[in-house]
């Protein structure tokens, strides 16, 4: 390569990493804002601004702690969380091996209803669900907010289309030979082959359940039931809350923190497992 | 389902298929009592005027005449649309450019790993907290963008994000939302490549191919499924637009309507205005739009397969 074009391409290179790190800022900053502004008094946010803490964190947390029983709302919403990914991530991976390796009747029909079920908006059938959560008083209980999650039809054709490329029916073969259990086949081979995929969507499906807003809004009323979401999103009834926004933003903090300090430690698993073995970093 | 298609893989008589069946079974369970009898009893609703108790009377396709001629419905579809269309170009367009990017041959960015989970970090967050910090960030007088822009000399009076003109609103929705996803699709598609085997872009750059034919020829082809995926549940998602909306208008749709969504309607109309039989019509007016568009993507991206 001749030197112009080593100058040229680092020149590229050095304007793509700006680019990207700019956006990684713009990813942060909000963030960065929001933490700042949790230790400063609703005077000081109003007439200033500051990327650098200041003093009335202590103030802001009496506030919020006061007024919020955001601790219990944490506590429920990651019951539900937890409870519906494990579930979503081991039946839908069984349901997609079933689909993707074996060959019953019903199979292309099952897909087919799938199929149509993935483009199904979820308030399609959320007045109906709330009618059958009623008649079977299920209002005000965490049943309709975790069970579901073993039919997640997304998630399924997902991990179906993941086995389809990343799983050699070779693979299946030799153990089956060997007279081992289908069910062990699919817990001591697919599973562990599966897992990067599998990973990926169960992130997203604990992301979903985390972050549910309108199900458990319909579903519950008891307010210790009440999910994080829900607890922020009646911050503007709180007064005492509402009129500090230094306040605000502890609230908000206090709701965000938890899961950005989980994703520091799982993120290194997450994007290893994603990446296993096809990346070269 | 024709036995002699069936591959040759499973011979004589240790036939295994119907474990297939049985590995179904609690996915089919959950499935016909949560998700498709709440949407019969859905359909079942929007034919009645149903209040949320005690009787309903049939009222045949009444509250279907309503939902198409109501204009508040219409005027909420189309700010749903509105946001949705901001939305899904930034998002899409972003995680298509990252991705390209971080797989060129070329150039070998580095550093994946840790862009990832940053991009990602926004999408782990309750889009009630995300609608709180970016009302609160965003506000008129107090909120700090405003306060830095100042500063920095960008804008000479503080701009009126979300009380100000509806589009302005509208565009912040938008805006936010690709914030807070185009990470996960950025995943999502790089998943997809990284399922692609390396050898191809090996094989590609050593026989001389350049960085557009390796794109159109390998990444794009082989990517089609899970862009398809990606695009269909962002449609699905997208149109299904509440949360921020509802929140970072503090409930009301304001500035103006500007704010209102399809599903927030639905949800005032079973929830506030108990007249779910129509909120059940809207659901499945909805939903019809909802299937049109997504048959349409499905058949232009899955057209030159099987």
């Amino acid at each position: 390569m001749r030197k112009s074009e080593v100058l040229k391409t680092r020149l590229i290179k050095g304007l793509l990493y700006a680019g990207l790190i700019l956006l990684a800022l713009l990813c942060i900053i909000p963030f960065w804002m929001m933490l700042v502004n949790s230790t400063r008094s609703g005077n000081e946010i109003m007439t200033s601004f500051s990327l650098i803490p200041c003093t009335s964190l202590l103030e802001n947390w009496k506030l919020v702690t006061k007024n919020l029983n955001i601790f219990q709302g944490m506590l429920n919403s990651l019951l539900i969380a937890v409870c519906s990914t494990i579930l979503v991530s081991y039946f839908s991976a069984l349901t997609a091996y079933g689909l993707a390796c074996f060959k019953f009747r019903g199979n292309k029909l099952l897909f087919t209803v799938m199929l149509v079920f993935m483009m199904v908006p979820a308030q399609l059938g959320l007045l109906g669900f709330y009618d059958l959560c009623n008649a079977l008083g299920l209002v005000d209980s965490y049943i309709p907010l975790i069970v579901p999650a073993i039919a997640s039809p997304g998630t399924v054709f997902f991990l179906r289309q993941y086995i389809l490329s990343v799983l050699p029916r070779a693979l299946l073969e030799a153990p089956r030979i060997d007279g081992a259990s289908e069910l062990t086949i699919f817990h001591r081979i697919v599973l562990p082959i599966m897992s990067p995929g599998i990973a990926t969507m169960a992130i997203g499906a604990f992301i979903g359940s985390w972050n549910a807003y309108l199900v458990p809004l319909v579903l519950l009323n008891n307010q210790k039931l009440f999910t994080l979401p829900m607890m922020i999103a009646s911050l503007n009834s709180v007064k005492d809350i509402s009129s500090n926004i230094g306040a605000t933003y502890l609230a908000v903090a206090i709701s965000v923190m938890p899961i950005i300090v989980v994703f520091c430690f799982c993120s290194r698993y997450i994007i290893s497992s994603i990446s296993a073995g096809s990346v070269k970093e | 389902m024709g036995k002699k298609n069936a591959p040759a893989k499973h011979r004589g008589p240790n036939d295994v298929d119907h474990y297939g069946a049985l590995f179904c079974i609690p996915f089919v369970v959950t499935f016909l009592v949560f998700s498709v009898y709440p949407v019969l009893r859905t359909f079942v609703m929007s034919f009645t005027d149903y209040k949320g108790y005690g009787k309903a009377d049939l009222v045949m396709l009444d509250n279907y005449t309503r939902a198409l001629t109501d204009p508040l419905f219409w005027e909420a579809f189309v700010n749903t649309l509105k946001m949705w269309g901001i939305n899904i170009v930034l998002q899409l367009g972003l995680a298509l450019l990252l991705t390209v990017l971080f797989n060129d041959m070329k150039y070998r960015m580095k550093g994946l790993s840790l862009f990832r989970a940053i991009f990602y970090l926004p999408n782990l967050i309750a889009c009630t907290s995300v609608a709180f910090l970016f009302k609160t960030l965003l506000d008129w007088q107090y909120g700090s963008v405003n306060q830095v822009l100042l500063k920095a000399g960008l804008i000479s009076a503080p701009i009126n994000w979300l009380g100000g003109s509806g589009a302005t609103a509208q565009a912040v929705v938008g805006v936010v939302g690709a914030w807070m996803w185009f990470g996960n699709s950025f995943i999502l598609l790089m998943a997809g490549v990284q399922g692609i085997s390396r050898d191809y872009y090996e094989a590609a750059t050593i026989d001389g191919a350049g960085r557009w034919k390796i794109f159109a020829c390998i990444t794009m082809p082989l990517l089609r499924p899970i862009m398809m995926y990606v695009a269909i549940t962002s449609l699905i998602g997208g149109l299904q637009l509440f949360d921020i909306p509802y929140l970072i208008s503090g409930t009301k749709g304001q500035p103006g309507r500007s704010l209102y969504t399809a599903v927030f309607y639905l949800f005032n109309m079973a929830f506030t205005n108990r007249q779910m039989g129509y909120a059940a019509a809207i659901a499945f007016v909805l939903f019809a739009i909802i299937a049109v568009c997504s048959f349409v993507a499905f058949r232009l991206m899955n057209q030159k397969e099987d």
